[in-house]
């Protein structure tokens, strides 16, 4: 999967959760710059990616995703095998 | 990456505070320590972080793998008195606060959403037991003593390497100490009220945590230095003597405050701008409060029934990513409000307010109320 790809999938999970069409992820944006980004909404994020991509996140992994592009980098490199 | 391991070599007294309540995870009682967590500016996942929990329940869920926690039937929801809707176990009778507001959403929704965040959370949490990296926070219960400390130990340890911080309030300063039995015995001064449990008071449980980390570390019990004042050198020097503002005529607005240069910043800090505030008889504005951005996490606005006084507000906030400067000070709000005046800009990397009792003497002595 190219990493085109898995922002625009990411874009879609994030639209669905906060339930806005119009959400545009950059990669540095973190909770802080999504109203409503709480832990509840991360638990929300964590399932949803696990489940679009098959991959299961590590409580190490998860304690380091600071940006919206950690998360990105993260699943790429998973579903890379690392 | 760094390390999580409450076994890392950064003691508590160098670590950033985020990183410091990053190493801690909360298993009850309530959600004092959870909300610690928040007030020091990180929002970690945690299955028990906003539960209430009685010892013997918590027991029983370690012992049986919280197996049964959201399974089938297991959780139910209900309006509390709070008005919002509250998860419950049925076996377990862990509670917590959904942060549906009642009659927002349909509640068997949100019963399957919370079913699943359960799952996924119980599966953290277990993992987080087995690799022992966190601290695990337990604040006692009046009835909670050595026996059930024991029992908790025991059933932790049966799941990984934990290590386990009990917490009593006690008067003094915070304290912490390996008892005998192998876990740690912290104290703060005092708890928050089991009903209103947002009312923390944080600056011991920041000591207690920087302390534990020292312990845990094999370190000198050490605290920071005192944070120092972030703002430009010009307003530092000058802080003391009371400073005029006059909000501008027609506008609903206006803030008076430097702009601050962001970038030597840690952006994963709370900051906190404490000031003093003299609002005259005159003021007709509809309010008087401190500024950073507008990410407060928690704020002391001014009293307008306070006149002809000094009275000490504050603002704790996190800073935006994405802008390399900000404007912090004091917001007026209200039309033709009329002036007003300040003194003791204190801008710190902290989640408190600066301490001062009192304003700079040259405002006490200029203003006197």
């Amino acid at each position: 999967m190219t990493p085109d790809e898995i922002d625009a999938r990411l874009t879609e999970i994030f639209r669905e959760v906060f339930d806005d069409p119009t959400l545009v992820l950059r990669p540095e944006m973190t909770a802080r710059d999504v109203a409503g980004w709480d832990s509840g909404r991360m638990v929300d994020i964590l399932m949803a990616t696990e489940e679009a991509f098959g991959i299961t996140f590590t409580t190490r992994e998860v304690d380091a995703l600071a940006r919206v592009g950690d998360l990105a980098e993260t699943v790429a490199r998973k579903l890379a095998g690392g | 990456m760094p390390s999580d391991s409450p076994h890392d070599a950064s003691g508590g007294a160098t670590l950033p505070l985020h990183a410091l309540l990053g190493r801690f995870e909360s298993i009850g009682d309530n959600c004092e320590f959870g909300l610690v967590q928040r007030y020091g500016g990180i929002e970690p996942l945690g299955l028990m972080r906003f539960s209430a929990s009685r010892i013997d329940h918590l027991l029983h869920a370690l012992d049986s793998d919280f197996a049964f926690y959201g399974q089938g039937d297991d959780l139910f929801v209900y309006p509390h008195v709070t008005n919002y809707l509250f998860c419950r176990s049925r076996r377990y009778d862990f509670e917590y606060n959904t942060g549906h507001l009642a009659g927002s959403d349909d509640p068997a929704a949100v019963l399957k959403r919370e079913a699943r965040k359960v799952g996924y959370l119980k599966r953290r949490l277990l993992e987080d037991l087995r690799l022992g990296e966190k601290i695990l926070v337990r604040k006692a219960g009046p009835q909670d003593g050595p026996a059930e400390a024991a029992a908790l130990l025991r059933a932790l340890r049966r799941h990984g390497p934990a290590e386990l911080l009990i917490v009593r309030a006690a008067e003094g300063p915070a304290s912490v100490r390996r008892h005998e039995g192998g876990w740690l015995e912290g104290t703060v001064a005092r708890f928050a009220p089991y009903d209103l449990a947002a009312a923390v008071h944080l600056p011991p449980w920041l000591d207690l945590c920087r302390r534990t980390a020292n312990l845990v570390q094999g370190r000198p019990d050490t605290l920071p230095l005192p944070p120092r004042n972030l703002l430009p050198p010009r307003l530092r020097l000058s802080s003391g003597w009371p400073r005029r503002h006059r909000p501008e005529a027609g506008e609903d607005q206006t803030v008076f405050g430097p702009l601050i240069d962001l970038q030597p910043l840690d952006r994963k800090a709370v900051h906190t701008l404490t000031c003093w505030v003299w609002i005259p008889r005159s003021y007709r504005g509809e309010g008087i409060a401190a500024a950073i951005g507008d990410r407060r996490i928690r704020w002391c606005e001014a009293d307008l029934g306070l006149r002809e006084r000094w009275q000490k507000i504050h603002v704790s906030a996190t800073l935006p990513e994405e802008h390399r400067k900000l404007r912090v000070g004091l917001a007026s709000r209200g039309r033709d409000a009329g002036a007003f005046r300040s003194a003791g800009w204190f801008l710190a990397e902290s989640p408190e307010p600066a301490a001062a009792a009192r304003p700079p003497r040259a405002a006490r002595l200029l203003m006197r109320g």
